[in-house]
């Protein structure tokens, strides 16, 4: 030890000892920099995400609320998690109060398991790995069945680090009672963490008699009591919970039931990435778990290890390099999954213009980025003139699971597209799995206040008034409810409510969202509104159907009555003029003149004199010298192919 | 210590006495009964039926209720008129064969104002001590979580017969539906469960066991149950269901059957016979004579008419064109065989369609659903309750009972003096159960919402209650008890021609 401590006043020699030197000061530092900048990137980076996790949330002041919740065991941990997560409606204090929580988990270990010098740094291990349960998920948001599921085993965590501080207050024999209450009390509250905190509780005894040098047979004897009471608690439990299938019994409060689901058989990876490997997922909570057990038997290696600078610095620079790391590989980074968040806030609030803009933030999007900004451009009236000047194609989603529309956006898709009763339909349908989450109510209310079902509508909105961020929302949606007059004069319900000029009409859309809606799009109503033929038209040209197309450009002249043919229609009609043949109509120069422009026939031109440049060369090989006209629904036509919808 | 009691005297007192409520000293009358959810004005309720908890919907500071019948009166304070079971009961006991008066006061800006009273007629006949009925989200093909529950009606104490989370989720879920009790006791009932680890829970004479009904000869295991009240047999009827979605009506989904028949099982040999299984036709819901020999159940007769479509999507095509009868045959215990075929209400001359027939105990009436066309009324909204005189084929709808949304899934008591229903006129989605008063003329009181702890737990309740059956007793098993015997083996039913 005096060796060490001499060692210490030694002053630093040489850039190695300096850089030995600094890193037990930046020890100080570094957790203050690291809450810090987390809470700027999730605030900012991941902002929209935040708002998307509370939107896939469900917290309501109710008592029946509160019983269905301690109806499941781990039921008190679903409940103030499920409270906690609402507070994401505002990113910036959502992060705030997660960050503080991180933190004080960081605090707690640090107390709790004395913690001193750099070895404070290793407090960071159960902080990354609970952050990164969290920043991993992806897609799997909307499959969640936990809407607590973000602050569950943070506050598992946080109980476990209190209780710890007493538990280590306690003589043997209490100590034996503790991890008993600990687990026959704690399982209903907080499901496996309780019994998982049992062992730990056991193996600190454990490990600090024989550290201590005393007999272990009282230590011994408490995680006898505490792998006795793990068995028993859940089992014991299974009695009273009529809800609850033994086998998952002792898997209670964790997200076992979903990773590992029937979600993952038969879905097919054309591109792998280890976010497909769904084992993966259950890292973090290895991690958490093996970090926390490490520090109860740390007291085994104590006095052990060299106190020496060296040694800090080693342990400071591992921190250091491990959280970045290990964060880095379990942050959920896709383009596609973020651009959509955005889009979906953006469409919440009415930011149009925003959605289709977002669009451009990839170069290969999924379908979802790309019907977004569709309906996007058909809102704000550009779809004639820009849609097919964005990315688009159909990219695979990056997620172990099948992923489908209708439990991501395709709610939103059913609402815009007037098709209320399959947003409602798909609302109650998830519901079902996932729980009225506030987004299902909102489409629901929403869907059925334009449907003409204002006590239904009625019924969400209730709901939603007894929700901390959404009373006002649902307030101004009982406005519409209250005098229905209002709704025809309103924005924001315009474009729905032309595009549900269809008569009724039984279907089934086999969750699939574009398909259904490219299909339904086909055929016109009797009384189309200009909107509908529009957006049947758009359909065709997607669908690259020109029998339909010019079916449903006639109707588009004489209902939409343009000024001028907007750009993408022109080469959509010059295009299926060439490829018809005069098969379906025959029409002279004069039409063509009369609506397709000089520059779109030039372009056209241009386009098929480029494709002779390349002959036997296959389209997708081809479409690398077409750069030019990436902005033209020619390159859609010939070029963006095999698009797969989910 | 008696300071300390004088302390407690002098802040406590007065304190307890705040908390009582009190009729106002002066009020204005208003010419006008209160609006109150659930509904609960002039409706007849049994003697033994649990507090009936209602909300005020009128604008107030405060509110005082007083609630009068038989020299018993009780005030309750508050928006929520909420009375505990002891006093309720009290008041019950009082107005037994009257009414219970409830008069509201709400003290606005301008003093207290006093509406008009109205009344809960207190029915001398008492009601059956349990219900039982499935909790299902008004979903459209997804499940999760659904339980077939017992509630107690004298309280509202709410207990889980089976529930299908029991068993495993894992590699499929379970789907449970349509339990039923012989002659409302609980040793021979049974449920069904779909899937993974599906079969029939069949309780026979105090013993449980799970039931493969589906054999070779039969288009599906066993649906829409009927247990013979006399005899030791149960009718099923036997369906290939699908569903399909509308894109605007407000009805939202159609459940048809691709095809249908009807089956009785004989649990004493395990076997299984046809009672109709004519392939033009789609039989569903049997349900038996009070003697139990004659089977009634609904019938459409569908023909091919388009061949360049498949038969489901003639169906879907067609949907208002299905349009189901109420057939009988009658049925011989000593032979087994059925007799021929007897229309005993024909709908479709009506241009409507009658589904899930219920006879009443005392045998002379049945009560059936009727809507315009399909058999899953439920889902639509015109269907209303109607009965119909047995011995003079008359029928009339139950006007006082319906509503101008769906009514279905009706059940008598086992005295006939009560009926209990599935109604979605509260929010027009979910299915809420009613209770309606049937007078020895077939006729039905106006019916009340079940009630329950707080006047707001249908607003948040999630769920719709379905297939609601009354219980002279709990079911005695417990529902993880049921969970084993689900991981079980089935029993394995034989096919016969004559189910004697």
């Amino acid at each position: 030890m005096g060796k060490t401590t001499n060692k210490r006043k030694e002053p630093a020699k040489g850039l190695g000892d300096a850089f030995s030197a600094f890193i037990p000061k930046a020890a100080k530092w570094l957790p203050a920099v690291f809450f810090a900048g987390l809470w700027c990137v999730l605030s900012t980076y991941e902002q929209a995400l935040l708002f998307r996790i509370n939107e896939l949330s469900s917290f309501v002041f109710d008592d029946l609320y509160f019983k269905n919740m301690m109806q499941l065991p781990a039921g008190m941990l679903h409940y103030v998690s499920g409270f906690l997560v609402q507070f994401f409606y505002y990113p910036a204090l959502g992060a705030a109060i997660y960050v503080l929580l991180l933190y004080a988990v960081y605090r707690l270990v640090i107390k709790a398991f004395a913690l001193k010098g750099s070895r404070r740094l290793l407090a960071l291990l159960p902080v990354a790995a609970l952050l990164a349960s969290n920043t991993q998920l992806g897609y799997w948001i909307f499959y969640l069945k936990v809407p607590g599921y973000y602050y569950m085993a943070l506050l598992a965590t946080l109980l476990f680090l209190l209780a710890m501080l007493l538990y280590k207050r306690l003589n043997e024999p209490l100590r034996m009672l503790f991890v008993a209450l600990w687990c026959f009390a704690g399982f209903p509250l907080m499901g496996a963490y309780a019994l998982a905190h049992a062992l730990l509780f056991a193996c600190y005894s454990l490990a600090t008699a024989v550290a201590e040098k005393r007999r272990p047979v009282a230590a011994a004897a408490t995680l006898a009591l505490a792998v006795a009471a793990i068995v028993a608690a859940p089992q014991l439990y299974y009695n009273f919970y009529t809800t609850y299938a033994v086998e998952y019994i002792y898997g209670a409060g964790l997200p076992v039931l979903h990773w590992g689901s029937a979600f993952v058989k038969n879905v097919v990876h054309e591109s792998f990435s280890y976010w497909h490997w769904i084992y993966l997922y259950w890292v973090p909570f290895v991690v958490l778990m093996l970090s926390l057990a490490g520090f109860c038997v740390a007291s085994l290696f104590r006095g052990r290890l060299c106190k020496c600078e060296k040694s800090e610095a080693a342990i400071t620079c591992s921190v250091a390099l491990f959280v970045p790391l290990f964060l880095w590989a379990f942050w959920y980074n896709d383009a596609n999954f973020r651009i959509e968040n955005k889009q979906n806030k953006a469409m919440w609030e009415n930011r149009w213009n925003d959605v289709a803009e977002y669009s451009r933030g990839t170069s290969n999007p999924t379908r979802q980025v790309v019907i977004n900004k569709n309906i996007a451009t058909l809102k704000t009236g550009r779809a004639g003139t820009e849609m097919f000047t964005y990315p688009d194609g159909s990219s695979d989603i990056l997620a172990p699971m099948a992923v489908h529309l209708t439990q991501t956006g395709g709610k939103m898709l059913y609402y815009q597209y007037g098709k209320f009763n399959f947003c409602y339909r798909w609302c109650v349908e998830d519901a079902v799995e996932y729980g009225w989450r506030y987004e299902y109510l909102k489409h629901a209310a929403r869907c059925m206040l334009l449907s003409g079902e204002y006590r239904l509508a009625q019924r969400y909105v209730d709901i939603l008034k007894r929700t901390i961020f959404y009373r006002s929302w649902a307030e101004e949606l009982e406005k519409y409810i209250n005098d229905p007059s209002l709704i025809g004069k309103t924005n924001e319900f315009a474009m729905p409510l032309q595009l549900a000029c269809y008569p009724d009409e039984l279907a089934v859309d086999d969750s699939f969202v574009e398909a259904y809606l490219l299909k339904n799009f086909k055929y016109l109503p009797e009384n189309p509104t200009p909107q509908y033929v529009e957006a049947a038209l758009i359909s065709t040209l997607i669908r690259k159907d020109v029998k339909s197309f010019m079916f449903v450009f006639d109707r588009y002249l004489n209902i939409c009555k343009p000024a001028r043919l907007p750009k993408h229609y022109q080469e959509g009609l010059l295009l299926f003029l060439q490829l018809d043949k005069g098969k379906t109509v025959t029409v002279g120069p004069a039409f063509i003149d009369k609506f397709v422009s000089k520059s779109v026939q030039r372009r056209l031109e241009s386009f098929v004199a480029n494709t002779k440049k390349y002959p036997g060369m296959k389209e997708e090989e081809m479409a690398q010298y077409f750069d030019d006209f990436k902005d033209t629904y020619f390159y859609f036509y010939f070029f963006v192919r095999k698009i797969k919808t989910n | 210590m008696k300071r300390i009691y004088k302390i407690l005297f002098t802040f406590l007192l007065p304190a307890v006495v705040a908390c009582n409520p009190s009729l106002p000293g002066e009020s204005v009358a208003v010419d006008k009964v209160p609006a109150i959810y659930p509904e609960y004005a002039d409706v007849t309720v049994p003697c033994n039926i649990a507090p009936l908890v209602f909300g005020i919907k009128e604008e107030g500071k405060s509110f005082v209720t007083k609630l009068s019948g038989g020299g018993k009166e009780f005030v309750v304070g508050g928006k929520e008129v909420s009375l505990p079971i002891a006093e309720w009961r009290e008041l019950l006991d009082a107005g037994k064969g009257g009414c219970v008066s409830v008069e509201v006061y709400a003290k606005g800006d301008g003093g207290w104002l006093r509406f008009a009273p109205f009344e809960i007629k207190v029915s001398a006949d008492s009601i059956d001590p349990y219900i039982s009925y499935r909790l299902i989200p008004p979903s459209y093909v997804a499940y999760e979580d659904l339980r077939i529950c017992q509630r107690n009606l004298s309280t509202f104490e709410e207990s889980v017969i089976y529930c299908n989370r029991l068993v495993p989720a894992e590699p499929e879920g379970q789907c449970i539906n349509c339990h039923a009790y012989k002659n409302y006791k609980t040793d021979n009932m049974q449920f069904h469960m779909r899937q993974h680890m599906g079969g029939t829970i069949f309780i026979h004479d105090g013993e449980v066991k799970k039931l493969n009904l589906k054999t070779d000869s039969t288009i599906s295991a066993g649906v829409y149950p009927s247990f013979n009240p006399k005899y030791d047999i149960v009718a099923y009827s036997v369906n290939n269901t699908g569903q399909v979605f509308h894109t605007k009506n407000s009805n939202k989904v159609e459940v048809q059957d691709k095809a249908s028949d009807v089956i009785v099982y004989n649990p004493a040999k395990e076997t299984v016979a046809h009672v109709a299984n004519s392939p033009d036709d789609l039989e569903v819901f049997p349900c038996w004579s009070a003697d139990g020999r004659t089977i009634y159940y609904g019938s459409a007769h569908m023909e091919r008419l388009d061949t360049s479509i498949n038969w489901e999507g003639e169906l879907v095509m067609r949907y208002k064109d299905i349009k189901y009868d109420i057939l009988s045959r009658e049925w011989n215990p000593e032979t087994g065989e059925f007799g021929a075929v007897d229309t005993l209400f024909k709908a479709t001359a009506l241009g409507k369609s009658a589904t899930f027939p219920r006879v009443s105990p005392c045998g002379r009436y049945m009560l059936f659903a009727l809507a315009e066309y399909g058999c899953f009324h439920i889902w639509h909204k015109d269907a209303d309750l109607y009965a119909l005189d047995l011995r003079t084929k008359e029928y009339w709808p139950l006007e006082r009972a319906n509503s101008p949304f769906a009514e279905s899934y009706h059940a008598w008591s086992s005295d006939g003096k009560w009926i209990l229903f599935a109604s979605r006129r509260d929010d027009t989605n979910y299915s809420r159960l009613y209770i309606a008063r049937m007078n020895a003329d077939g006729t039905a009181e106006k019916a009340f919402l079940l009630p329950q702890e707080s006047a707001e737990f249908y607003d948040f309740f999630d769920r719709s209650y379905n297939v609601p059956e009354f219980m002279i007793e709990p079911v005695k098993f417990t529902p993880q008890e049921f969970a084993e015997v689900a991981k079980g083996e089935s029993v394995n039913v034989k096919y016969s021609s004559n189910i004697k």
